[in-house]
């Protein structure tokens, strides 16, 4: 075993990483009518409102760059032939900010920032597939 | 209006030699930096009531399994939870115990035992649950990877440059050359901070920390004891924290100073114009930037042309970090939460040895407990010469 960082997957989560090894991007969504806004990463409760009803939801997975970095020391070893590492943050078109990666790098100067992308899931990691994105034409 | 800290005072300060690698454990570290506190504070252990401690390899131990160790009969104990926010909010919280009369005598430690490949382990594992399960699974680069997209962000958003914050590096590298506690013992040129090796970009070697091994420790005493001491006393004219500002919201700025920076300098009564240096919490220039602005030494967006202005240099108009920072010094960890208090009483007791301040008040500012994209801890505080 690599030792991977990977996901410690546990009741407040299961649904979300379950969904994403059926390539399906869901996060929560508040089932208050004063709210209904979407909550990621995965809680126990609506942290915009405070109720505890919340639902897992389909989204889109289209979304655009908020900001990036190209990662030349990636944090354990295990990435290290996969660098430089283009880790984004990414807006959903429905509000959450999802931290992830690109599959497709553009050039080592572009700025990217506020370009669109699509979600794209990774082969399965150590049984896990992990919600990357791919930039899309500007 | 918030009371004020009166009633207490700081009564000293101790910092261990910082080194890249130790065998000690980091009990042993941390008892160090107490006992060094507790000496320039003419006290004996004995007197110890009161104990804040901020560890991060201390696990499974904690703050009171560490009295145990020590030996110390506490009616008093804080353990730092907030990463590098910790050290001052132990100081403002044991503080508080003082004023209230349920102790007399406060030791507030900070240290660590910490290599590059402790820190990421524990940013991987066993910091919290967001980052696990949510960033680290992306090869983001630990705490680089993270404020390499604030440094991009900031730089988008205002039009600061690599040279902008590569100043303030510089700046931080000739202060440490004073400090014989500082790891980093050369010169830094703009070349070389900006071809540095590229660690997760726009951050390169320059941008980011040593993980080392010290402590850092201070003494508060209430006054009945202070009076008692013949040792340079340092009153807190004011301080705050906040966590999780603003509420679920990453990007609007990182960090919370901007939320009770102006209740502060009221408490202080005081503003940053009267201050004589700052100590901020540099794990990344980009963050010293964000705590210039959201501590009112300027206006959002600005800090590039302040630290222009200032120089931040010891002998310059403001000294930034006058000891060279987390930075150019080290971060032993959590003991990074505490180098800026221990400089700040250090300068205010006129004991800076070759970088000493013509100084009376200053500012000192914590930050930490990295999560989901930010730091959720800050805080800051006003310490002033009696």
């Amino acid at each position: 075993m690599s030792n991977r960082p990977m996901p410690k997957v546990n009741p407040v989560n299961q649904a979300f990483w379950a969904a994403c090894n059926e390539g399906v991007l869901k996060v929560q969504r508040c089932d208050n009518e004063g709210c209904r806004k979407y909550v990621f990463y995965p809680r126990v409760c609506c942290p915009y409102c405070g109720c505890n009803s919340l639902t897992w939801s389909e989204v889109s997975g289209q979304g655009k760059v908020i900001t990036f970095t190209e990662v030349y020391r990636p944090q354990h070893e295990s990435f290290r032939s996969e660098v430089p590492i283009w880790f984004v943050a990414v807006q959903l078109v429905e509000g959450p900010l999802l931290y992830s990666r690109l599959v497709n790098p553009p050039p080592q100067t572009a700025n990217i920032v506020g370009c669109p992308v699509r979600l794209e899931f990774s082969s399965a990691i150590e049984g896990q597939r992990l919600p990357y994105f791919r930039l899309l034409d500007r | 209006m918030r009371a004020g800290y009166e009633g207490v005072y700081v009564v000293g300060a101790g910092q261990t030699a910082y080194e890249k690698r130790t065998d000690k454990p980091v009990q042993k570290v941390l008892w160090e930096a107490c006992d060094l506190a507790l000496k320039s504070a003419a006290l004996e252990w004995q007197r110890v009531q009161g104990l804040a401690a901020t560890c991060f390899v201390l696990p499974p131990d904690n703050v009171t399994v560490l009295a145990e160790h020590f030996g110390i009969e506490a009616k008093w104990l804080f353990h730092g939870v907030y990463g590098g926010a910790s050290g001052i909010i132990g100081m403002l919280h044991a503080a508080r115990a003082i004023q209230a009369g349920d102790i007399d005598v406060a030791v507030c430690v900070a240290a660590d035992v910490f290599d590059v490949s402790t820190h990421n382990d524990m940013i991987d594992r066993t910091f919290n649950a967001s980052l696990r399960d949510y960033m680290a699974p992306y090869g983001f680069g630990g705490a680089n990877g993270m404020f390499a997209l604030h440094t991009r962000l900031y730089m988008e958003r205002h039009g600061a440059t690599r040279e902008d914050f590569g100043r303030l590096a510089i700046a931080q590298r000739c202060n440490a050359l004073l400090n014989p506690n500082a790891l980093f013992k050369v010169p830094l040129s703009m070349d070389e901070y900006l071809n540095a090796r590229p660690i997760a970009e726009p951050l390169h070697l320059f941008d980011c920390v040593l993980p080392c091994c010290g402590g850092d420790a201070i003494v508060l005493a209430s006054e009945k004891v202070a009076k008692q001491l013949h040792v340079p006393l340092v009153q807190i004219l004011g301080g705050g924290e906040l966590h999780n500002y603003p509420v679920n919201d990453i990007y609007r700025l990182p960090g919370g100073w901007d939320g009770f920076s102006e209740d502060m300098y009221r408490q202080a009564k005081c503003g940053p114009e009267d201050m004589d240096f700052a100590q901020l919490y540099d794990d990344y220039p980009v963050m010293e930037f964000t705590q210039l602005e959201g501590l009112r030494f300027c206006p959002p967006g600005k800090a590039a042309n302040f630290v222009q202005q200032v120089g931040g240099r010891v002998g310059d108009k403001l000294a930034i970090n006058s000891g060279g920072g987390q930075l150019s010094a080290g971060q032993a960890g959590a003991a990074g939460g505490m180098i800026g208090v221990v400089e700040a009483v250090l300068q205010l007791r006129g004991e800076a040895g070759k970088r000493q301040l013509n100084c009376k008040r200053g500012v000192v500012v914590g930050y930490g407990m990295v999560a989901y994209g930010r730091g959720l801890s800050s805080s800051a505080a006003v310490l002033e010469r009696c």
